[in-house]
């Protein structure tokens, strides 16, 4: 705890209180009469700022057979509106010295772009009216179409691991529930959604009470709230969005499939279901899984690939801050002639000492807690870094308090917490796995 | 209009302008730092002339050289150096490329945490002690690395290039190697690379973060004093034009077909440097905006990505163009660039896509030194490829200049379109 209070100190020159006063951390927050959240951060370090504009859609919201359209409508976004054509948007933004782009996930859509400091108002105007105003263009669509397709084939159709991947998700979550459709969307659906499909998802999701706007960097967040007012403000706000519908995941136990690809290497993963920090019953839970996942990382490293030599690659990964209850991954890549079976024998027995003797990770637990202290520091370099935690906590619902309660949290955890949540949670017959098997490339 | 981008163009330039002092140590490494504010953390970064181009036959060499920092010192295990960099916080790696192996470090700026940080980094880096066990363990790493690059067409298609463009220069291996050349290399070998390459002369240290020059100057003496003082290594001789046009397929069942297309390019020397960089940036420099992408995705969605940049390395890198779009329509997307690159060489472009380009670049340019981690990876660029520290702060004077004619002249004069690289991978079957 003090260790934190020392840290903080040295970026806002407040002292850390426990409720976190947010202005504390240089973060404005407000809420237009629509329901339009703001939040600013500011950081005086260079004369920039990026603007985020977060809507909360994504892949979990969509079922068959459409699959993806979150994410083609965020290609259809470049697509010009009333007053700006076809392409006009980028240029614009370009023009102006700006840097934009969009990424869509399971969770959310956002919008982005980074600009000289003087250029906050015609960003805030442009997001604004590419909110209401989109023209849908069949002639866009159709060539966009063949875009996503060609996006889909470059990340996932010729990328063995990513396959995995897509497949790890296909067997794990049963397809009425969230987190079940990659986020990209199949092909048969990619190809099949017409104007009106995309129209009636711009209609319900894409309103100010469905939005965030994070800006961060040298700006006046008077500025903010103002322009925002200005452009923003007369949008009505949607009021069948208020009772927006939950589709939580829907877990699937047990289930394995085994994938025959073109490719040089193996590749094995298994996934545990397990809460996010928005579902676990005890919030304590998630960051234990969090911390889990940090030493499960290290310990495994260290043992299989440095020590033993028997992995060549290996990564556990666990998503905290995910809008449902999620997977945590334990992947690798045996090491050249060694048995997944030797592998997998191996991280079990690893994660049964840990649950037995808690004691041997004591140690690992304070090296990790010391790396997550420095980089909550290192993570303010990048001003799209603070932006993107800003907007993804507020957009799942989890609120932006948790961006500063993250180091405090992690640095309560005990040994014996971890190992709890390893025997717990890291049950190997209740697993999902799913096994790349080779074939000859050519 | 006129005036407005002028005064536009007054301010942003003084406020991109960077704060560079560079000195030498005693020793004869070259160091170049700034100070920032707001951030209590420090980003160091040693640039040895020591990469894959330092191979001479034994590919790899470079890479198992530099990966192999960190394993073992004369006083502490590979765990024991992990520990020690992971109780302070701070964030090792190495990483090596044609021209430069960089030793990184971000640490707290923290009394206590910089000073323990520095003397490990000092000893991980001077104090190495090339053991086999590890030399045999990175071996085997590299040989899975190789396997996995097979199964991508993207890597196929980058190795493939290289060896096309560079022949026989230093350039052209993978700096991974390959199984047989790793297999001929041993510890010794890696202890004369070290020793060769490793040493005070032959090193560029960058710094950024919030300290003082004085404290600047602490950390690069100690890291340089326990160096040996070296030589600079000699530079590798200039890369050759191409003498023909060459178009290469290589079948590889994917869904896709990557298609390269290019040629010899520049290093950073280059009298049309500027001329270059804002025509590549119009021409597929610049994302959906550029010409490139305007009739490669925007016009046709032929493709999800399509772009265009320069390598500019010491020798002399190389220019490319590069797509992915399905088997089928390689043909069609092969036949829009090739068109599209000769309009590009032959007429001066369009003077509204001209006033874009410089106006998203210099409106852009605060963008470039907003963090640490970019400044640092600017001050390595300046230190180690001997640009002039006015480098940053004199760009947007000389875009600003340039006008259609020059870079049209400029393009007409580097790049020959009867000898073209064309290469694609995919299945064509």
């Amino acid at each position: 705890m003090k260790h934190i209070i020392l840290l903080l100190i040295g970026i806002s020159g407040h002292v850390f209180a426990a409720s976190s006063e947010l202005s504390e951390f240089g973060v404005t927050t407000a809420t237009l009469d629509n329901g339009l959240k703001i939040i600013v951060k500011t950081d005086e370090r260079a004369p920039v700022f990026i603007l985020q504009l977060w809507y909360k859609v994504g892949a979990s919201d969509e079922s068959r057979p459409n699959t993806g359209i979150s994410h083609m409508l965020e290609h259809m976004m470049f697509k010009g509106t009333h007053d700006y054509k076809v392409g006009e948007f980028s240029r614009i933004i370009a023009k102006n010295g700006g840097d934009d782009n969009a990424f869509t996930s399971k969770d959310y859509t956002a919008y982005y772009q980074k600009m000289h400091t003087s250029k906050l108002e015609l960003a805030i105007k442009m997001e604004a009216d590419r909110m209401r105003n989109l023209t849908f263009s069949f002639r866009e669509l159709e060539k966009e179409r063949k875009v996503v397709i060609e996006e889909r084939r470059l990340r996932v159709e010729d990328n063995p691991n990513a396959k995995v991947y897509e497949n790890l998700r296909l067997i794990s979550f049963d397809q009425q529930g969230a987190y079940h459709a990659p986020v990209i969307g199949f092909q048969e659906d990619i190809e099949r959604y017409g104007l009106n499909d995309l129209r009636v998802w711009y209609k319900k999701y894409y309103s100010p009470n469905n939005a965030t706007l994070v800006v961060v960097g040298s700006v006046d967040p008077q500025k903010v709230i103002d322009y925002a007012q200005q452009y923003f403000g007369d949008y009505q706000l949607n009021t069948a969005i208020s009772n927006n519908l939950d589709t939580p995941s829907i877990a699937l136990t047990q289930q394995s499939k085994v994938l025959k690809l073109k490719a040089k290497l193996p590749f094995y993963i298994m996934g545990f279901h397990v809460p996010s920090l928005k579902t676990a019953q005890d919030s304590d839970d998630a960051y234990r899984l969090e911390m889990l996942t940090y030493i499960l990382d290290n310990g495994l490293s260290k043992s299989l690939i440095r020590h033993r030599q028997i992995a060549a690659d290996i990564s556990v990964s666990y998503r905290l801050y995910d809008k449902y209850s999620t997977l945590l991954t334990i992947g690798f890549i045996p090491a050249d002639g060694v048995e997944n079976q030797i592998v997998i024998d191996a991280i079990q027995a690893q994660v049964k000492e840990l649950v037995n003797h808690p004691e041997l990770i004591e140690a690992e637990l304070k090296r990790v807690k010391a790396q997550l202290e420095a980089n909550f520091i290192f993570e303010q370099d990048l001003i799209h870094t603070q932006a993107y935690y800003l907007g993804m906590l507020e957009t799942v619902g989890l609120g932006i308090d948790k961006m500063f309660e993250y180091v405090y949290k992690m640095n309560e955890i005990k040994a014996k917490d971890v190992s709890n949540a390893a025997k717990k949670y890291i049950q190997f017959n209740q697993s999902n796995v799913v096994e790349l098997m080779p074939q000859e490339v050519k | 209009m006129k005036a407005l981008s002028l005064f536009l163009l007054l301010i942003t330039h003084a406020e991109a302008s960077l704060d560079i002092e560079q000195w030498y140590t005693p020793e004869g490494a070259k160091v170049l730092f700034t100070k920032t504010k707001g951030l209590p953390m420090v980003d160091i970064a040693l640039n040895f002339d020591a990469a894959s181009s330092r191979d001479g036959q034994q590919y790899g060499l470079a890479n198992l050289t530099n990966s192999l920092i960190g394993t073992a010192t004369r006083y502490r295990s590979e765990e024991q150096i992990i520990n020690q960099f992971e109780s302070l916080g701070s964030e090792f790696s190495t990483t090596s490329l044609k021209d430069m192996s960089i030793i990184s470090m971000r640490s707290l700026s923290r009394e206590d945490i910089l000073r323990q940080s520095l003397s490990i980094l000092t000893e991980v880096v001077s104090k190495v002690d090339y053991q086999q066990h590890y030399l045999t363990r990175e071996k085997k790493q590299a040989l899975r690395s190789i396997e996995a690059s097979k199964q991508s067409p993207a890597s196929i298609a980058s190795k493939a290039f290289d060896e096309l463009v560079f022949v026989d220069h230093p350039y052209a291996h993978n700096k991974i190697g390959s199984e047989e050349s790793l297999n001929k290399i041993t510890l010794k070998d890696v202890k004369n690379h070290y020793h060769q390459y490793y040493v005070a002369k032959n090193l560029t240290i960058a710094l950024v973060g919030d300290m003082s020059r004085v404290k600047a100057q602490q950390i690069a003496r100690q890291i340089s004093h326990g160096l040996n003082v070296g030589k600079k290594a000699i530079d590798n001789p200039v890369v050759a034009p191409l003498q023909q046009a060459n178009n290469q397929h290589i079948e590889f069942p994917s869904k896709q077909t990557h298609l390269l297309v290019g040629q010899t390019g520049i290093n950073r020397n280059h009298a049309d440097y500027y001329a270059l960089y804002l025509g590549n940036h119009i021409l597929g420099g610049s994302g959906l905006n550029s010409i490139l992408s305007g009739q490669v995705r925007e016009k046709r969605g032929l493709a999800y990505s399509v772009s265009s940049y320069f390598t500019k390395m010491k020798s002399k890198g190389y220019f490319l163009i590069k797509l992915q779009t399905k088997n089928k329509q390689a043909n069609q997307a092969k036949n829009i660039v090739l068109a599209t690159f000769r309009n590009f060489i032959k007429k001066p472009i369009d003077e509204q896509l001209l006033q874009d380009g410089k106006d998203n670049i210099i409106g852009g340019f605060t963008l470039e030194t907003a963090s640490n981690a970019n400044i640092l990876t600017y001050l390595s660029i300046i230190g180690f490829y001997d640009l002039p520290l006015s480098f940053l702060n004199d760009f947007i004077t000389k875009i600003e200049k340039i006008d259609s004619k020059t870079v049209q002249k400029a393009f007409s004069r580097l790049i020959d379109m009867d000898k073209l690289i064309v290469l694609s991978v995919g299945a064509m079957k």
